[in-house]
């Protein structure tokens, strides 16, 4: 897989977004839509990805974590949103140095907002098989008969020691 | 099969929550032939509720009302406990250390410290072995009772290869309230993990699915979920006399009892 720095990978959730909110994964989305003002599911799953960078990730999994939060935005969520495109100057998240990005989140880090966003990107992004099949992890085993069928012991690197 | 008794029977005894101490209490009165109201604050679960994922199961677990706490106490979940019948028995690691003789003498052992409570107990090892034993049978701890300890896992085996390479001997898969063979009604456990949002097929001891149940089977028991205790009234004695609770509506009620 190609690693994408950080502006690339800013940029393909940010066309992410857009290809969600049009319907269409289909067609191309050409870099002119980001001229337009950014939408709240742009803004969410970009502030999403600087909370839990992983290049590595498909960029629609942070779509997916911005159409989650907004699904159970509130009034004070809706604030802290308008807060933070103030204090950006209602640039696109994205055309912000990281430094300020960074200063700009550091700021709202005791906020409810920012928990609301933490807690939202954490239930979607450790919750998924897609994350899970990243790392390793077998999650629910219970439909198989459980771990205790499936090498819950097994392990072929311990040395062995005095009592085995 | 589950009782109802009216408010204003002053013969029961109320019990408030359902869980490791409330729970147990329940089965042991009601099993007397006692009557029992208890009020749960929180909702039931049925053990087809208990899926492996623990975003859901926090959800259905949880105590998220907003609460107070002191020390370190995040805001609003001062700690992970549950609200719900079985109290935080469905949620706990169901580790069954017994104390050692010197922690039961914690002041004398270490004496006074800075910004420390340490007390001795009114009790010794000696005193509360009896009560050990009755517990850990009733929980069908592993490495007691004749219990088979469960099989070490390959996470066990990391940890115990490097506690011998430091010089440990004595280590082994703990005591612990999880069955290793089927054992009181409850199968073996099946290494599913998520033990802390609820065991799926009650290997687990929990009173939610054993010890209310059993109480249940008496004619003695009428357990009142989602019903939160606000206050118990106490009579010019001084003696608690009736409790009173909100139940799922916010309506409030008044149960009268003879011991709470």
């Amino acid at each position: 897989m190609v690693q994408l720095n950080r502006r690339q990978m800013l940029l393909a959730i940010s066309k992410a977004a857009v290809a969600s909110q049009l319907m269409s994964c289909t067609d191309p989305v050409s870099d002119t839509l980001l001229h337009q003002p950014e939408t709240d599911l742009q803004l969410v799953a970009a502030l999403a990805y600087d909370l839990f960078p992983f290049p590595n990730l498909d960029p629609v999994m942070y779509v997916q974590v911005a159409e989650h939060i907004l699904a159970g935005s509130t009034p004070t969520f809706e604030q802290g949103l308008q807060e933070l495109r103030t204090a950006s100057g209602n640039l696109h998240w994205l055309d912000l140095d990281e430094s300020l990005r960074i200063e700009l989140l550091a700021n709202v880090e005791k906020e409810p907002f920012f928990a609301h966003l933490r807690q939202g990107t954490i239930e979607i992004l450790y919750r998924s098989t897609v994350t899970f099949d990243m790392i390793g992890y077998g999650g629910s085993a219970i439909e198989h008969g459980g771990y205790i069928n499936r090498g819950f012991d097994q392990i072929d690197w311990l040395p062995l020691t005095g009592d085995n | 099969m589950p009782a109802k008794f009216s408010l204003d029977d002053d013969s029961v005894v109320v019990i408030i929550g359902s869980g490791a101490g409330g729970g147990t209490v329940s089965r042991e009165l009601t099993t007397r032939g006692i009557k029992v109201v208890c009020l749960e604050a929180g909702p039931r679960l049925e053990l087809k509720d208990i899926v492996n994922n623990e975003a859901e199961m926090f959800g259905k677990l949880t105590w998220l009302d907003r609460r107070i706490g002191e020390g370190y106490a995040p805001d609003g979940l001062p700690l992970w406990n549950v609200k719900g019948v079985g109290g935080t028995t469905t949620h706990w690691t169901a580790n069954c250390p017994r104390f050692h003789d010197f922690e039961f003498k914690s002041l004398s052992t270490y004496g006074e410290l800075e910004d420390a409570n340490l007390a001795d107990w009114p009790v010794t090892l000696e005193e509360m072995a009896p009560w050990y034993e009755k517990a850990e049978n009733m929980l069908g701890v592993t490495g007691t009772h004749g219990i088979e300890r469960l099989p070490p896992s390959a996470n066990f085996k990391v940890m115990e290869a490097a506690g011998r390479a430091v010089g440990y001997h004595d280590i082994d898969t703990y005591n612990m309230a999880i069955n290793s063979a089927p054992r009181d009604g409850r199968p073996a456990c099946l290494q599913l993990g998520f033990c802390n949002s609820g065991c799926a097929v009650n290997a687990k001891w929990t009173t939610l699915f054993n010890h209310i149940p059993q109480a249940e089977a008496t004619d003695y028991y009428d357990l009142r979920p989602q019903s939160m205790v606000t206050r118990i009234i106490t009579d010019e004695k001084g003696r608690a006399s009736s409790v009173r609770y909100r139940d799922k509506e916010g309506v409030e009620h008044e149960q009268k009892a003879r011991v709470v």
